[in-house]
């Protein structure tokens, strides 16, 4: 699965470091001081990542916890991120890590009780009360869960203070370990959407729109609160006879009482990452989209375009009885 | 013109054998020329960039010996380079550059120093597969005046303490006669330019931005069957004005009928205030949520029918299209 694997020497005897060294195949490991010694110092081409991908163990340093910009989550309570990776293993045509590191290599940070501690810290503030902590900002939260194995600290974590809640965003079916857990109220397990067509044309080597609507249906019997990311959208024809298809599905298998949220968000780039949107990916369908350079200087449809995109989706969300207060938009100024 | 580029005159020798001399780094002949660059980074910079500008140079190849830092690569192997990256005594240069047309494998580090210790050899390591003193600065060359390159690499040694400078060099006629054997075996290059794309024959006349939409519309719907023009154009009754204007128009529908629909319905929205004489201009990028008013007034009807227009329209059936709001 990897090429190289760097650990830095201080995570050796770490046991979420040995947990990943057990479960993985690579070729050669190394040790190194410090990941940012060799990771993101070279321009690395994205679609490496397909047959020379290097993996990094790692303490992350600074700060862990990063508040979310606004219109990131659900509710008018604060929300936040917390880094526990860099990079994704699926390939994604529109992702904006693209442009974002210089490197498709992975990082898995090993320092989670110090995420933790940070998480802890900021709840503690009279402000945050309520607050979101979001995992999946720069990695699938649960892709490799099985491999990275942190999930369990978190939940425990989580359990214990049922003040804040924690949202794993993902692509991801790999549900074995969610399944081991037992459900709070303030853990959401939120899955990106799309149209089936949209899924298979855009989402390289990702679980199928249909098999994510499996690993729901499973999340859902077992008691779990679901978000749900129809982002981005993405125009294509017979648009609306997709969306309503993919969610008439999704309304058979998760009642509006079992929803936590829906978020709807248009396709949208910086400048850098469409640059290599269209350099890695010339021939597919979505850089020969309709896009306008926007005001902002970001690469998307124009206003009256999103707009539409997004009433429309919100539309069958509300005709498939879903509730009007839990859906937002994402990202979305207007 | 192809340029093949090698850093040693003793690399060279079996490819100059039939070239006809320019100076002391330069020959030319029919199938290539040929540029001893000597060796490292900053000597590439300083010549190269000269002969490709005098010698209108389309195509770049270099060949070379290499240092292995990698066990999956053997001594006397030639390897097509993927990724070239560079090393500037301790600091690893960012930018990368990465050949379009290759089929690479294995990519390739250019350090300014020869890597004669295994300390520098395992700093190497953490980014590539080969080191050289050469290539990054060809590819950078390369990418800076957009030509397609090549780099191909003989593996000469196992980089580290273990290179033996003085035996590369008495080494030199074979690795010259066996990178000049696989050039000639690998002719096919000549076929991996890149053509120009050819101009899109229309029937009718078309202003130059005109055409480049046209092109850049085809191209977006490469994916979908679309009639030809001349289709497209049967039974319409056009001028000769009119065509490019129907013809993007129509191509744009079919990327994005939303935007038609918008444009249209916007165009019934403001229909009685151009009835009323004004000229109304909107965000033709349907971005900007405002429009204005353009009237030349000359009398008092004029004015009166621009009262009444404006006491009907509601900004409102504006602000609904721009918010989605749209009868499809």
């Amino acid at each position: 699965m990897f090429k190289k694997v760097f650990i830095e020497e201080s995570e050796i005897n770490n046991i979420y470091a040995k947990h990943i060294l057990s479960k993985i195949k690579f070729e050669e490991i190394i040790e190194i001081d410090r990941y940012e010694d060799i990771w993101g110092k070279v321009k690395k081409p994205y679609l490496q990542k397909r047959e020379n991908l290097n993996l990094f163990i790692a303490k992350k340093k600074g700060q862990l916890v990063k508040e979310a910009p606004s219109a990131y989550g659900h509710g008018s309570e604060k929300h936040f991120y917390y880094i526990h990776a860099y990079n994704c293993i699926y390939e994604c045509q529109y992702c904006y890590l693209q442009g974002y590191f210089s490197t498709p290599d992975l990082v898995y940070f090993t320092n989670h009780e110090e995420i933790l501690d940070e998480i802890k810290n900021l709840s503690k503030i009279p402000e945050n009360k309520g607050a979101w902590f979001h995992a999946g900002e720069y990695s699938d939260s649960l892709s490799l869960s099985h491999i990275t194995n942190e999930l369990p600290l978190y939940f425990d974590f989580f359990r214990k203070n049922p003040g804040i809640n924690l949202e794993l965003r993902t692509k991801s079916v790999n549900t074995t370990l969610l399944l081991n857990e037992t459900p709070t109220d303030n853990i959401f397990i939120s899955f990106t959407l799309s149209s089936e067509k949209s899924g298979k044309n855009f989402d390289l080597k990702c679980p199928s729109v249909k098999a994510r609507l499996n690993a729901i249906d499973k999340l859902v019997k077992h008691g779990y609160k679901i978000g749900i990311h129809f982002d981005p959208i993405i125009y294509q024809d017979n648009f609306i006879e997709q969306y309503k298809e993919v969610i008439k599905m999704l309304s058979n298998i998760l009642p509006d009482k079992h929803l936590g949220y829906i978020s709807l968000g248009v396709v949208r780039y910086t400048k850098d990452v469409y640059r290599e949107v269209e350099k890695n990916y010339p021939d597919s369908t979505i850089v020969s989209q309709d896009y306008i350079k926007s005001f902002d200087g970001k690469v998307r449809y124009n206003l009256a375009m999103r707009m539409w995109l997004l009433n429309s989706v919100k539309s069958l969300c509300l005709n498939s009885g879903y509730s009007d207060s839990k859906i937002y938009l994402c990202m979305e100024e207007n | 013109m192809k340029l093949i580029c090698i850093a040693h005159r003793g690399e060279a020798q079996a490819f100059i054998k039939n070239l006809t001399v320019v100076d002391k780094n330069f020959y030319i002949g029919d199938d290539y020329h040929l540029l001893i660059t000597g060796e490292g980074i900053l000597n590439v910079l300083t010549k190269l960039p000269y002969y490709i500008a005098k010698y209108e140079i389309d195509f770049i190849i270099n060949f070379g010996i290499a240092g292995s830092l990698s066990d999956k690569l053997h001594l006397d192997e030639i390897v097509e380079i993927r990724t070239n990256y560079g090393i500037d005594n301790e600091s690893i240069l960012y930018q990368s550059y990465t050949s379009e047309i290759n089929e690479g494998k294995f990519d390739i580090i250019s350090t300014n120093s020869r890597v004669l210790n295994d300390e520098y050899a395992k700093k190497c390591r953490a980014f590539a597969h080969i080191v050289d003193r050469e290539a990054w600065a060809i590819a950078k060359i390369a990418n800076e005046y957009k030509l397609q390159y090549s780099i191909y690499k003989m593996i000469s040694d196992l980089a580290g303490s273990e290179t033996n400078c003085f035996d590369l060099k008495n080494k030199a006629q074979y690795f010259s006669e066996s990178l000049y054997d696989f050039y000639l075996k690998q002719n096919q290059l000549d076929d991996n330019q890149i053509d120009l794309m050819e101009e899109i024959p229309l029937p009718f006349h078309a202003s130059f931005t005109q055409r480049k939409k046209i092109e850049s519309l085809i191209e977006k719907l490469k994916h979908k069957k679309i009639e030809s023009i001349e289709t497209i154009l049967k039974d319409q009754k056009l001028s000769v004005k009119q065509k490019p204007q129907f013809i993007i128009s129509y191509l744009e529908n079919l990327i994005n009928p939303i935007n038609t629909k918008i444009h249209e319905q916007l165009k019934m929205t403001f229909l009685p205030l151009e009835k009323s004489g004004a000229i109304v201009q909107y965000d033709s990028k349907l971005d900007k949520k405002h429009f204005s008013l353009k009237m030349d007034i000359n009398s008092q009807t004029n004015l009166d029918k621009l009262k009444q227009s404006l006491s009907e329209f509601s900004f409102e059936s504006f602000e609904n299209i721009m918010n989605g709001k749209l009868d499809v």
